[in-house]
Order: structure tokens, then C-alpha cells, then sequence
């Protein structure tokens, strides 16, 4: 399937062109060169299906979207914008050229809250349409703030227009293993982390800083060059790139968290539009969840926590100077 | 730095949970428990089609069984995966497992009536295994078992070999 990526047209979670190897993005791979799976017109136009939810109607639906849709066009330093265009009798499935959100039964995915699904013209690279389902075997949600045992559907629906917008997972979050079965998640720093909350929770409507720096990487505005910055380095083991590891920048005096990965066999990695300043640098494997909700192929999870051996600077309109962290097998 | 790592784990600790594409993972148990045929193989062969209502692209994926540890599957099996390519045409959902021949992992496949099965958990019923590049060995992530926070890192989970990951699977269908 997408490992098609690699073959002649593709599309795949990776690196953007423009920018290096900032964030996980969705790009398609044409004739060998990676192009960024953005938006190139805006707003982006959407319908919505008039297929009523589980708990919810097209209505609820139609203002759920419209909050998480202002959320994201409401980044400063990001150009974002989309336009409702009508309600629809469409699916929102693939074959009309047009992007549609809406309420779909999937059984077969049973486990799945709502997904996002493109269709790429793959000798162009250039997007078809984009869909969004929320899954109808769920009990959604739009009440201001929260209904216990239903899922808030803005929260979902935030996520879901991130990956629209063509951002890949986050992986800033953690789980715990609960003593009646499962796992569940105990905190994240992203929208875009890839685990359900708890249902009822609803404070995961506001954008977190990685979900910013994401944006804002693929949809800068003219100024934001110049008020942000950046971090650059590598991550080896016994000499090679580790291809597949988190690292987390923290700056100590604001609180801000930003991650991303080492995206190359040569485990180099980048953190773009970071608020300037002083950071500490965490490597650490993805281990703890399933990879393959961050990448199409394998990668490295056998390596301890590291922290860099110095904090790095991210400075005001450029880059760090390069860090190299090195890490241990477990 | 000291209290600066500790300020950086207690930032993490308390954020404020946000959304998710996946519902609320499934422990080891239930991914046992739900899935009809556990398998370690290879894939074989991806071959992406039009769904019979033609609203979307899967792939269909044929693996051939190395080991079977749950059910009654022998030689080959074949699942579906969404997203796929058909002609110009490529259909990708952020966040769904891909394969290509040739990767090697422990299925865990829910049937669903007459159709094809499916992934349990989405992307929760892969594991992938990996060629050891000192040994040799075939590895595979364990799975997460004990209770409480999930450390990414942990020393104490390291790659291990099919044989205790079969075990662990044997384990719980054996309760």
C-alpha cells in the first residue's frame, strides 16, 4: 500500500521538502522528489454530510467542525483558512472531487473514533479531495462541557482537520496500563498525539504548542520566519542515525514541549518554529505505542532515554548549531 | 539541570490530555482475546482494489504463516487494510499500518463475518520483527503487561525473541 511511497508516486508520512525534516507531515513522493501534501488555494472548502451521528445530528456536526476549523485558522504565526460550503446527501467517502466530513458506520474499524482519508493524484502529487469520518459506532458529544461516556466531537474533529491540513501524529503524550484492561492516556502537550482521551474530556479543543509549530511549518506566515527558530541534530547509536527517534525540546523558563523525530537513516532531526529560546533535549524510543501509528515503515525502539550533554539554543530567525545525542542499546 | 528534567517530567505528566484518532487502546489481554488468528509471517503480496461500493481503496494483504499461534490458519492467510493505490489514484488514512512484501511481523487479525479479516485495534495488532543486526535473531517488541505509567525507554523492555512473545500470546489464550 503506501510503501507504493517508494516506488514511483507515493504518499507517505516524512519530510517536507521546504523545510528539511520538520514534523511528520504527509507528502507525496513524485519522481523521486518529496512534495508537501498542503493546501495550495485556500480556504479549503468542505461539505458537510447531512447524516445524523450517534447522539449528535449534522447540525451539531456542522458547528463542531466550524469551532475546530476557526481553532486552527486562529494561529498567528499560521496562513489557515477553510469555508463551509453546504451540507450534502454525500458520504463522506472518496470519488467526488469534493472534501466531505460526516458520520459514517464502520464496524471494521472498530476502534477507530474518526479518520481522515485523501485521495492523491499520484503522477502530481496534487490532492483529489480530502474526507473525514467520525466513526457512528460511537456516542459523540457537543455540549459545552462534556457529556460523561460520550466523546466531545470538536476534540475529534480538531484532531482530524490537522491531518487534513497534512500533519502526521505527535507522539508527545504518555499512557498508563489500567488495572481493568487497557491503557489510557495520562497526559499530552499535542492535538495531534494519537490515543483517545477519556470520554467526557473536552479540554483537548485548544491547541497545544507542538500542534502550533506544526502549522505554522507548513502554512508560515510572511513574519514568522523572524520570530521563530529552530533546532537541528542528530541521533546515533554506536555510530549509526537512529531513524525513528522522539526527541522532545523543553524550554525550562516557559514550559513550551515540542517534539519530533529523526526521519532519515541518518537520524537527523529538526524542530522548527520553536519560540526562541534556551532548550533541554530529550531522545527517547516510541516504545510505548504502536509505531506504525507514526510511521509506514519499521524503526528503531531499542535504544535507553538520553538527554543532550548541553541545552541548545534556538535562536531568534536561524538554527541551532548542530547537537549530536548519542544514545545506548537497552 | 537536575530540577530542570524534573520540571520537563512533571510538565508531562500534567498536561492536559487532548483528542485522538484511535479509541482507548486495548491491553494485551483484550488484543489476544479479540483476535481470531494470531500469526507471525511474511508478507507475500499487497494488492489494492475499489471497495465493492467503490467509496474507498483497500489493500489487501497475503502473508505467508511462519508460526501460527492462535487459530486454526495454515500456510496463508490474507487481511485488509484501508488506503491504498489503484491506477493514479492513492488513497492514504494518516495513521493506518502499510505493508510491502517482504515485512516480517505478529498479525493480529479480527474476522468480521464473510469478509476478509481485519487488523485488531487498527494499527494495535501489529508488531513488527526485526532482523538483529548483532545476532541475527529474529525481535519483537514485547508486549506491555505490567500495570501503572508506561515509561517510554524502560530498560526492563527490550526486544525479545519470538519464542517468549509467542509464549506471552500462548499465556493468555490459555487462561
Amino acid at each position: 500500500m503506501t510503501r507504493v511511497l517508494a516506488i514511483t508516486a507515493a504518499f507517505l508520512l516524512t519530510a517536507g521538502s521546504s523545510s528539511s525534516l520538520a514534523y511528520l507531515k504527509l507528502g507525496a513522493m513524485v519522481r523521486g522528489e518529496v512534495i508537501d501534501a498542503t493546501w495550495h488555494q485556500q480556504p479549503i472548502g468542505y461539505f458537510i454530510s447531512d447524516r445524523d451521528g450517534n447522539g449528535v445530528t449534522a447540525n451539531d456536526l456542522l458547528g463542531a467542525v466550524q469551532r475546530a476549523s476557526a481553532t486552527w485558522s486562529a494561529v498567528r504565526s499560521a496562513n489557515v483558512r477553510f469555508a463551509f460550503q453546504s451540507m450534502t446527501t454525500a458520504l463522506p467517502a472518496g470519488g467526488d472531487a469534493r472534501n466531505t466530513i460526516g458520520f459514517l458506520d464502520r464496524p471494521d474499524l472498530d476502534r477507530v473514533l474518526g479518520a481522515t482519508s485523501f485521495l492523491v493524484d499520484a503522477t502530481t502529487g496534487s490532492i483529489f479531495e480530502a474526507d473525514i469520518f467520525f466513526n457512528s459506532r460511537f456516542a459523540f458529544s457537543v455540549a459545552p462541557n462534556g457529556e460523561p461516556e460520550r466523546i466531545d466531537l470538536e476534540s475529534v474533529a480538531l484532531h482530524e482537520l490537522g491531518h487534513l491540513l497534512g500533519l502526521g501524529h505527535s507522539a508527545i503524550g504518555e499512557t498508563e496500563r489500567i488495572s481493568s484492561g487497557g491503557r489510557r492516556v495520562i497526559g499530552t502537550g499535542a492535538v495531534m498525539f494519537p490515543i483517545a482521551l477519556s470520554a467526557g474530556a473536552t479540554a483537548d479543543r485548544v491547541l497545544q504548542a507542538d500542534d502550533i509549530a506544526g502549522v505554522s511549518d507548513l502554512y508560515p506566515t510572511a513574519p514568522a520566519d523572524l520570530d521563530t527558530g529552530g533546532i537541528v541534530g542528530r541521533v546515533t547509536k554506536n555510530g549509526q542515525g537512529v531513524r525513528g527517534a522522539h526527541v522532545i525540546a523543553f524550554n525550562p523558563e516557559t514550559g513550551v514541549v515540542i517534539g519530533n523525530f529523526a526521519l532519515n537513516e541518518q537520524g537527523d532531526f529538526v524542530i522548527a518554529r520553536l519560540p526562541p529560546g534556551t532548550y533541554i533535549l530529550r531522545a527517547e524510543p516510541i516504545d510505548d505505542a504502536e509505531p506504525d501509528s507514526f510511521f509506514p515503515t519499521p524503526i528503531d525502539t531499542n535504544f535507553q532515554v538520553t538527554y543532550a550533554s548541553r541545552m541548545v539554543v534556538a535562536p531568534r530567525g536561524g538554527s541551532s548549531v548542530p547537537i549530536e545525542i548519542r544514545v545506548q542499546p537497552k | 539541570m537536575r530540577s530542570a528534567i524534573s520540571l520537563l517530567l512533571l510538565c508531562l505528566a500534567l498536561v492536559i490530555p487532548v483528542s485522538a484518532t484511535t479509541v482507548a487502546p486495548l491491553s494485551f489481554e483484550q488484543l489476544v482475546n479479540e483476535s481470531s488468528t494470531v500469526v507471525y509471517g511474511r508478507v507475500l503480496d499487497v494488492r489494492s482494489q475499489w471497495t465493492e461500493d467503490r467509496r474507498f481503496i483497500e489493500s489487501v494483504v497475503s502473508i505467508e504463516i511462519l508460526k501460527g499461534m492462535k487459530g486454526g490458519a495454515r500456510d496463508t492467510i490474507a487481511f485488509t487494510v484501508p488506503g491504498g493505490q489503484v491506477g493514479r489514484y492513492l488513497n492514504v488514512i494518516p495513521g493506518a499500518p502499510v505493508f510491502e512484501p517482504g515485512d516480517t511481523a505478529v498479525f493480529f487479525l479480527t474476522a468480521r463475518g464473510p469478509r476478509l479479516p481485519v487488523t485488531t485495534g487498527f494499527t494495535q495488532g501489529v508488531y513488527r520483527v526485526q532482523r538483529d543486526a548483532g545476532s541475527g535473531e529474529m525481535l519483537v517488541m514485547p508486549p506491555i503487561v505490567d500495570t501503572g505509567r508506561i515509561i517510554r525507554g524502560d530498560a526492563r523492555r527490550k526486544p525479545s525473541s519470538l519464542g517468549a512473545f509467542e509464549a506471552s500470546v500462548r499465556a493468555v489464550t490459555a487462561r
